[in-house]
């Protein structure tokens, strides 16, 4: 089955004042229709980076060197912004971000923020001019009573300051489906949310998975987050996917030294508080061999000679080690 | 143990927050952050408060550190009364317990080099001599694991592991007894969180100190606490050893808590229970148990009383009506919990 988000070897980097910012050196992924995939990474790993790629906002000075982003077959690489615009973001490509309250703007009503997406990028079936507005209305009303928003006929009426965080974020994710995509990146989501909020959010967004047919693009840090919500897991270092495959067997036996050493520090599973010693290498300055090499413990005199290549576990993940080579 | 007089205790405690507002100083009812606390810490000993934003936790820290009057109730510290002072004398008679900010950053000023800044804690104290400031902030830096020539950067030149290091420093050459923490590791990722982590171990041991742990990560509280007091809108709802409070969560909300929280292996299986609704608003309390509206087994008295704290075992307390006595707990046995949400 071909995945419905495909992407190769993807290498962004970052024009700054002190010289080319290596962000994203090679990073591969697929996410089959479906299903849930939890990219995870510390901060400075590249999540951000790879997101913006895929929704084609990347910042200024920011240059694609090579890969290629496969969505539904089409590489979305070679799409024009006018065509980004018309045919892909929002339509076909809904987005969930970090914190609720700074994507809303808190001087326009929650109909008015809402049913603008719409209006740009609904699909088109046949109706114009009011009817249209109202056929968007109603998909939204209903949106927002399957999100369980309390009152969704006069939630529309209201302004973003008069919702809790947890229901801001669930108008949010009503605004990222609105427009029936296939695919939902969601940037953290629940990160500024209480654990009960955080818990009724992930519930919510499981169902509507299945509900809705939709695949899920998830970016955390937490992987108690990931242990629930998703089916497959890809693990970013430095810019490189370093560990990618099925959630269950990768937090069961971790297989690269760096997924290893980031769920020995995770507290439930800590023996005692170690942590990694030294620090995420700049994108400044990559080393020329692993990027994990400088702090891995199994480091080999091969590792910091040239770049590993990547292998294959006996549970199916890809693993980015001399070890699996 | 138990003979010995707590470091710190804390009795009846309430403190309202506001009561004017807005440009015209308009009165409005007072917002009551923190209703009837009682709490105890004995010398070493880590206790680890839990709760959701607007639970009143960091209030409840501010107001045992001084930073905050109490309206009602006494604090204790060594057994001698500290409390009903205004802040500035609070600060004075209270510079055994020291407060750690949550953001480290935002806590240091940018225009000062860190060693300046740890070295005016010094000479606020008393310390006059330039030369015994210098040395005593050089070995402080040592002991939370910098180097101590890094006096001379500035806090941009940091990364937030390092901040969280250059925070306890300060606050540690103040020779605290207490630490009150708040939340000192949000914001930092797990790696970085395991050696901040570690390092207050360490502090604790080779300072002899005591810590507060204000925190809503469960799998952090459980790895690191001694106690464990629940705090639900301004109330302790439950407090017990950390073991007892993880392997039998009594009171509904800690139960729904502890369902809620993700976790890597597996969910802690208490409670398949989705708590409904958003947690509420302290401007806005109920008579009666404020879990009420929440709670899965509410009954009739829960609306009209609210429940005090009552010991089930030793060091157990639960503030509910249903599950206080001791036979309630053992009828509600844990229903085995789904592995993973909806599948």
């Amino acid at each position: 089955m071909i995945p419905l988000l495909d992407i190769r070897s993807l290498k962004v980097s970052i024009r700054t004042d002190e010289g080319m910012a290596n962000v994203l050196d090679d990073v591969s992924l697929d996410l089959r229709k479906g299903r849930i995939l939890g990219v995870v990474g510390e901060s400075g790993c590249g999540k951000s980076t790879l997101i913006r790629a895929v929704m084609g906002i990347l910042p200024r000075g920011a240059h694609i060197d090579r890969g290629e982003i496969w969505f539904e077959g089409e590489n979305l690489l070679v799409f024009s912004e006018d065509e980004l615009n018309r045919t892909v973001r929002s339509s076909r490509i809904g987005f969930i971000p970090q914190d609720p309250l700074l994507a809303l703007n808190p001087v326009f009503k929650i109909g008015a923020q809402l049913l603008e997406v719409m209006r740009w990028h609904a699909p088109d079936d046949g109706s114009r001019g009011t009817e249209r507005r109202w056929r968007h209305v109603r998909r939204l009303v209903e949106l927002l009573r399957r999100m369980q928003v309390p009152d969704p006929e006069t939630a529309l009426e209201r302004y973003p300051h008069q919702f809790s965080g947890g229901q801001r974020q669930r108008l949010l994710i009503a605004a990222a489906l609105a427009c029936s995509p296939q695919l939902v990146i969601a940037d953290e989501p629940t990160t500024a949310l209480d654990v009960t909020t955080q818990h009724q959010i992930l519930l919510l967004l499981r169902e509507l998975v299945e509900e809705f047919g939709i695949s899920l693009l998830f970016v955390t840090h937490d992987f108690g987050v990931v242990a629930e919500l998703c089916d497959d897991l890809c693990v970013i270092y430095a810019g490189q996917t370093v560990e990618a495959g099925r959630v269950g067997p990768i937090l069961e036996a971790p297989s690269h030294p760096y997924t290893r050493a980031l769920l020995a520090c995770h507290p439930d599973r800590a023996t005692s508080f170690v942590g990694i010693p030294g620090l995420v290498p700049s994108p400044l300055a990559r080393p020329a061999g692993c990027q994990f090499a400088p702090r891995c413990r199994d480091v080999r005199s091969s590792c910091q000679a040239a770049p590993p290549p990547t292998g294959r576990t006996r549970s199916g993940a890809e693993v980015r080690c001399v070890q699996y080579a | 143990m138990t003979s010995a007089t707590p470091l710190l205790s804390v009795r009846n405690a309430s403190v309202l927050l506001g009561g004017r507002k807005g440009f015209l100083r308009k009165t409005v009812p007072p917002v009551r952050a923190v209703t009837d606390v009682s709490l105890e810490l004995r010398e070493g000993e880590i206790l680890s408060l839990v709760g959701e934003s607007g639970c009143g936790k960091t209030t409840l820290g501010r107001t045992i550190v001084g930073l905050q009057r109490e309206s009602a109730g006494q604090i204790l510290l060594d057994g001698k009364e500290v409390g009903g002072q205004p802040t500035e004398m609070a600060r004075r008679t209270r510079k055994a317990i020291q407060y750690v900010h949550q953001d480290a950053g935002a806590a240091l000023d940018p225009w000062w080099s860190i060693g300046r800044t740890l070295a005016e804690g010094l000479l606020i104290h008393g310390v006059r001599g330039a030369g015994e400031r210098r040395d005593r902030v050089a070995e402080m830096l040592a002991a939370v694991g910098l180097d101590p020539g890094w006096g001379r950067r500035y806090p941009h030149e940091f990364s937030g592991g390092q901040l969280r290091r250059v925070a306890l420093a300060r606050i540690l050459l103040l020779k605290p007894r207490l630490l009150v923490l708040d939340e000192p590791t949000s914001g930092l990722d797990m790696s970085v969180q395991a050696t901040v982590l570690n390092l207050l171990l360490e502090l604790r041991e080779r300072f002899s100190l005591t810590y507060l742990f204000i925190s809503h990560d469960l799998s952090v509280v459980e790895r690191l606490s001694d106690r464990v007091a629940i705090m639900y809108l301004g109330r302790i709802v439950e407090t017990a050893p950390a073991r007892r409070i993880f392997t039998q969560p009594t009171h509904p909300y800690t139960r729904i808590l502890l369902a809620a929280a993700p976790r890597l292996n597996g969910r802690r299986g208490t409670e398949n229970v989705v708590v409904r609704g958003d947690p509420p608003s302290p401007a806005h309390v109920r008579a009666g148990c404020a879990f009420a509206d929440r709670c899965p087994i509410v009954e009739s008295i829960c609306r009209d009383e609210v429940p005090t704290l009552a010991e089930i075992t030793a060091g157990h307390r639960v503030a509910c009506h249903k599950r206080a006595t001791g036979s309630a707990v053992m009828e509600q046995p844990a229903p085995a919990g789904a592995a993973r949400l909806a599948s």
